[in-house]
C-alpha cells in the first residue's frame, strides 16, 4: 500500500488506538489512572498483535488455497490449537513451552486432517475445503468441551476459550512472555512479507510459478507451517477468534488492493483496527464482558453471506 | 537442442499414456503439435516444462538432463503458457509481466533498471502499452493472451511452450500473436499445440502428429498433409494456394 490509502489507514488505526487506551480515563484518580493505562496497554498490545496475525494469516491462506472464505478458524486450525493447549494445561499443569508445543502440534494435525478430508471430497475444491474445515472444527471443539468437563474446569472458562476473549488470558501474565511472544510474531511476519513475491506468483497460476523458478510445493507447505505456528500462538493466548481474517482481506481486495505484500500489510492495519473496535464493544457494551468472538461473528455474518454470494456460483 | 529418447509417462500405473521413442529438435523455429483431444499434446508439453514428474526415459533440453535442471534454472530454459489460466484474484498487468523474471528478483521483489526497461520495450513491441495500468480481470481473452505472451518473452526462456494459444481468441489478436511468434522463431524454439490446422501448417517449420500418446509422423507441411488421415481418423480436405494451405471439413 502506498501514499493516500496507507495514510488513511494509519490515521484510522492511531485514532482508534488512542480512543481505546484513553476511554473514560479522566473519571479516575491520578494514581489509579497509571495502573489502568498499564493494564490497558498490555491488553492493547495483545489485541492488536492478535488482530494483525489472524488477519494476515487469513489473507495468506486465501492466497495459498485460492479461496476467499478461509481463515484459521474456518480451516479448523484454531480448534486444533485450542484442544492442544487445553490438553497440555490439564496434563502438564500449564507449562508454557509444552503448552505452545501442544498447541502447535494439534493445529498442524487439524490442518492435515482438514486437507486430507477435502482431497477425498469430490466437489469443487473451494467448497470441499470449507466442509472439511467445518468438520474438523466441530471435532476439536467437541473434544475441548469433553476435556474441560472431565478436568472439572469452570464453565465460563470454556465459554471464553471457545469464543475468544482478551479478558481471560489463559497463559499467566508475565512480562517476559509478552516480549517473546511479540518478537516471535514479528519475526514470522517479516518472513511472510519476504515470501510475498512467491505468494503472488502462486496466486497467479501454479504451473506458471513452477516454470518461473518457484518451488511451489516447498513454498506452500513452508508458508502454511509458519501461519499455523502463528495461529497456535495466538490461540494459546486468547482462544478461538474467527472471521477477522476473512473480512479484512476481502474488503481490501474490493478496495483494489491485490498484490500480496500490500494485502498483508493492509491486513495488519485493518485487522488490528477491526479487532480493537470489536474488543471495545465486547468490553463496554454490557455491564459484563462478552467474548470477542461473539461480537465478531455477529458483525461478520451478513458480510460473509455476501462474499459467498459473490464467489460461489 | 531438445532431445527425447524412450520417453514413457502414465497417469495410472501400468498404462502408458504417452510413449515417444525418439524426437529431436536441432534448430530454432516453430514446431506444432497436432492431434485429437486426449492424444497427449498437453501432457507432452507439461513433461517438457517439468510440470509432471515420474516419467521414464530421457529428456534433454539445451544439452542438460531435465531431471538435473534446478528450479531457478528452468526459468531461463522454458517459458510456458498454459492452455487456460484461471485467475482467482485480480492482479495488475504490469506486475503480472514483471513476475516473468522472478528468478532474477532480489529479496524484496525488485528488478534492475535494465529489466524494467525491457518490460516497457516489450509492451511497446507487442502494442499493449495501454494495458499497462489495468488489472487482469478487465482484459479480454485476446488481450490476456498477449499479456501472457509478453510475460513469457520477458522471462526469456529459450524454449517457448504454448498450449493452445489460439483457442477462443478473436481474429485480430490471433493475427497479432502469430506475427509475434514469427518474429521470435529466429531466436527461440517455439512449441505450439493447436487444433487450428490452418495456422499450424502455415506458420510451422515442423509439424508433429500425436495419436493415442504415440508419435505418428513428423515433418514439414508437404509431408504431413498426407498423414492427416492417420492422425485424425477422418478425411480432412484442403486446398493449396501457392505456399498457403487451407483446411476444411468438407461437409
Amino acid at each position: 500500500m502506498k501514499g493516500k490509502k496507507l495514510l488513511i489507514f494509519l490515521t484510522i488505526f492511531f485514532l482508534l488506538s488512542f480512543f481505546y487506551i484513553d476511554f473514560k480515563l479522566s473519571n479516575f484518580e491520578k494514581d489509579v489512572r497509571n495502573e489502568i493505562i498499564k493494564m490497558r496497554i498490555f491488553r492493547y498490545i495483545l489485541v492488536i498483535t492478535s488482530g494483525m496475525v489472524l488477519t494476515s494469516s487469513g489473507a495468506v491462506m486465501q492466497i495459498l488455497f485460492k479461496n476467499p472464505l478461509l481463515d484459521s478458524y474456518v480451516l479448523g486450525i484454531s480448534g486444533g490449537g485450542l484442544f492442544g493447549f487445553i490438553l497440555s494445561s490439564v496434563y502438564f499443569k500449564g507449562n508454557l513451552l509444552i503448552s505452545i508445543f501442544f498447541s502447535f502440534f494439534f493445529s498442524l494435525l487439524s490442518a492435515l486432517i482438514s486437507l486430507s478430508f477435502s482431497s477425498n471430497i469430490k466437489s469443487d475444491r473451494k467448497v470441499s475445503i470449507l466442509i472439511s474445515g467445518l468438520l474438523v472444527n466441530i471435532l476439536f471443539s467437541s473434544l475441548v468441551i469433553i476435556l474441560s468437563i472431565f478436568s472439572k474446569r469452570d464453565i465460563t472458562f470454556l465459554f471464553y476459550a471457545l469464543m475468544g476473549s482478551f479478558n481471560h488470558i489463559f497463559i499467566s501474565k508475565n512480562f517476559f512472555l509478552y516480549i517473546s511472544f511479540f518478537v516471535t510474531i514479528i519475526l514470522t511476519t517479516v518472513f511472510i512479507i519476504f515470501k510475498s513475491k512467491e505468494l503472488d506468483i502462486i496466486s497467479i497460476d501454479e504451473d506458471i510459478a513452477s516454470t518461473s523458478g518457484v518451488n511451489v510445493k516447498k513454498n506452500f507447505f513452508f508458508i502454511l507451517l509458519i501461519i499455523i505456528y502463528q495461529t497456535s500462538l495466538i490461540v494459546s493466548f486468547v482462544g478461538m477468534v474467527g472471521f477477522v481474517g476473512i473480512i479484512i482481506p476481502n474488503i481490501l481486495r474490493m478496495a483494489g488492493v491485490v498484490k500480496s505484500k500490500d494485502l498483508i500489510s493492509g491486513s495488519f492495519l485493518g485487522g488490528a483496527s477491526l479487532i480493537l473496535v470489536a474488543d471495545f464493544i465486547s468490553k463496554y457494551s454490557f455491564s459484563f464482558e462478552i467474548p470477542i468472538g461473539v461480537v465478531l461473528s455477529l458483525f461478520s455474518l451478513p458480510f460473509i453471506f455476501w462474499i459467498v454470494k459473490n464467489n460461489f456460483e | 537442442m531438445v532431445n527425447i529418447e524412450n520417453l514413457k509417462f502414465s497417469y495410472t500405473k501400468g498404462k502408458d499414456f504417452l510413449k515417444i521413442e525418439d524426437l529431436s529438435i536441432k534448430e530454432n523455429g516453430i514446431y506444432s503439435i497436432i492431434g485429437e483431444n486426449g492424444s497427449g499434446k498437453t501432457t507432452f508439453l507439461k513433461l517438457l516444462s517439468k510440470l509432471l514428474e515420474g516419467y521414464e526415459g530421457k529428456i534433454d533440453l539445451l544439452g542438460k538432463d531435465l531431471k538435473r535442471i534446478k528450479e531457478k534454472e528452468i526459468a531461463n530454459i522454458i517459458s510456458y503458457i498454459p492452455q487456460k489460466i484461471y485467475l482467482h484474484y485480480d492482479f495488475p498487468v504490469y506486475d503480472f509481466i514483471k513476475y516473468g523474471r522472478y528468478s532474477k528478483m532480489d529479496l524484496f521483489g525488485n528488478l534492475t533498471f535494465k529489466d524494467l526497461k525491457d518490460i516497457n520495450f516489450l509492451l511497446e513491441k507487442l502494442e499493449i502499452e495501454h494495458l499497462k495500468k489495468r488489472n487482469c480481470f478487465s482484459l479480454s481473452g485476446g488481450e490476456m493472451q498477449l499479456v501472457q505472451l509478453a510475460r513469457s518473452i520477458f522471462q526469456g526462456g529459450k524454449i517457448l511452450i504454448m498450449d493452445e494459444p489460439f483457442s477462443n481468441i478473436d481474429f485480430r489478436h490471433r493475427k497479432k500473436i502469430i506475427e509475434i511468434i514469427q518474429e521470435l522463431k529466429g531466436e527461440k524454439i517455439v512449441l505450439i499445440s493447436s487444433h487450428d490446422l490452418g495456422i499450424c501448417f502455415n506458420i510451422s517449420d515442423t509439424i508433429v502428429g500425436l495419436k493415442n500418446g504415440k508419435m505418428v509422423g513428423i515433418g514439414n507441411k508437404d509431408l504431413m498433409k498426407n498423414e492427416l488421415k492417420k492422425i485424425f481418423d477422418t478425411e480432412i480436405k484442403f486446398i493449396e494456394d501457392g505456399r498457403r494451405i487451407y483446411f476444411y471439413e468438407g461437409v
